[in-house]
């Protein structure tokens, strides 16, 4: 193994590394996905009732199709 | 509840395992507690104190933990590929759970277990939300900081390199499933807790649920690749998306197909980004 390498992984710039990580995706999913019903619903999605509601509704637990 | 499972499920699925009885161990860990406080309760545990609730927690942690440790035995020593045994272990689990109450859901459900745990609030923040963070906490420190983790990883990505690197693969297996299935067991008593009864019929598709949020959150089916951060928002992608479109106004049948399509794009995700890795 050379010297050039080893130090390829660190070359990697924070977009690229940003990039290659599929959580960064899902993550964006999600927050395109709030941004997308805050706009559809400026007056009812964005708001802390709809998050308590999201973190603790038996909805949020069992969100499967069929539940 | 379902974060709880999803974080064990994470470490599962990391191994390159599968976990279809999270469900039924639930189930069967909150009868075992219910049907323990009801009866250091005296028939009745409506107004038990905080030692039957202790006890139940026990009770709980142990119902799950036992099913847990049978998995991994059976996976490990028996080397029954995952899927048969905790197939196995889902009706298994639920049977059992369903034989101790006679398939009656049981309702005595201590007061101050309701109150505390199931409505309690600290600064506005539910004692449920507040619980299952911690659980999420200690997975991550527990997956990407310590030997533990990386052994998981390493399990996951080749069991046979993970040996001759002299890593108890099998101990290690053992270790996982029975910590998701000690997991089950407290999700269990927190079911117990928010509903104040056994819901024995309720947790049917908590399995796929807790399987879709790991996949969804970027964990790979084929082990070794995986966070708990990305389950986290797997979680939570199902749950904005249901919410969104009930407020919104979708007819809520599109729900599932809007869910299941990005489930499959996610796992088609994957599949692209190991062929693109293995390409080089």
């Amino acid at each position: 193994m050379t010297e050039t390498d080893v130090r390829e992984p660190a070359q990697r710039s924070l977009v690229q590394r940003l990039a290659a990580a599929s959580t960064f995706w899902i993550a964006l999913v999600l927050v395109v996905l709030c941004v997308l019903f805050s706009v559809l619903r400026p007056d009812a999605f964005p708001t802390l009732f709809t998050l308590q509601t999201l973190l603790i509704e038996r909805r949020c637990c069992s969100c499967w199709p069929s539940a | 509840m379902l974060l709880v499972l999803a974080v064990g499920m994470t470490f599962v699925i990391i191994t390159a395992g599968i976990d279809l009885s999270v469900g039924s161990v639930l189930v069967f860990a909150g009868v075992v507690a219910a049907t323990v406080m009801e009866a250091l309760g005296g028939g009745d545990a409506t107004d038990a104190g905080p030692g039957v609730v202790i006890a139940g927690l026990v009770a709980a942690l142990v119902g799950g933990g036992v099913w847990g440790l049978l998995n991994g035995l059976l996976v490990a020593m028996a080397r029954i590929p995952p899927l048969i045994v905790t197939l196995g272990s889902f009706g298994a689990a639920l049977g059992a759970a369903q034989l101790v109450t006679d398939g009656v859901d049981v309702r005595t459900v201590p007061k101050a277990l309701r109150d505390g745990l199931g409505f309690g609030q600290t600064f506005q923040v539910p004692h449920m939300v507040a619980l299952a963070a911690v659980v999420t906490l200690a997975g991550a420190w527990l997956l990407h900081t310590t030997r533990f983790g990386r052994r998981t990883f390493a399990v996951g990505s080749s069991a046979e390199a993970a040996r001759r690197a002299g890593i108890p693969v099998r101990g290690h297996l053992v270790r996982v499933y029975t910590g998701v299935g000690l997991l089950a067991g407290l999700a269990g008593f927190m079911s117990l807790a928010y509903f104040g009864t056994t819901t024995i019929s309720g947790h049917s598709t908590d399995n796929l649920n807790a399987i879709a949020a790991v996949v969804l959150g970027g964990t790979s089916l084929f082990g070794g690749v995986g966070t708990v951060f990305g389950t986290v928002i797997g979680v939570f992608i199902p749950a904005v998306l249901t919410k969104g479109f009930v407020i919104v106004g979708v007819q809520q049948f599109w729900q599932p197909v809007a869910i299941s399509a990005v489930l499959v794009a996610a796992v088609w995700f994957d599949q692209v980004r190991r062929r693109s890795r293995d390409r080089g």
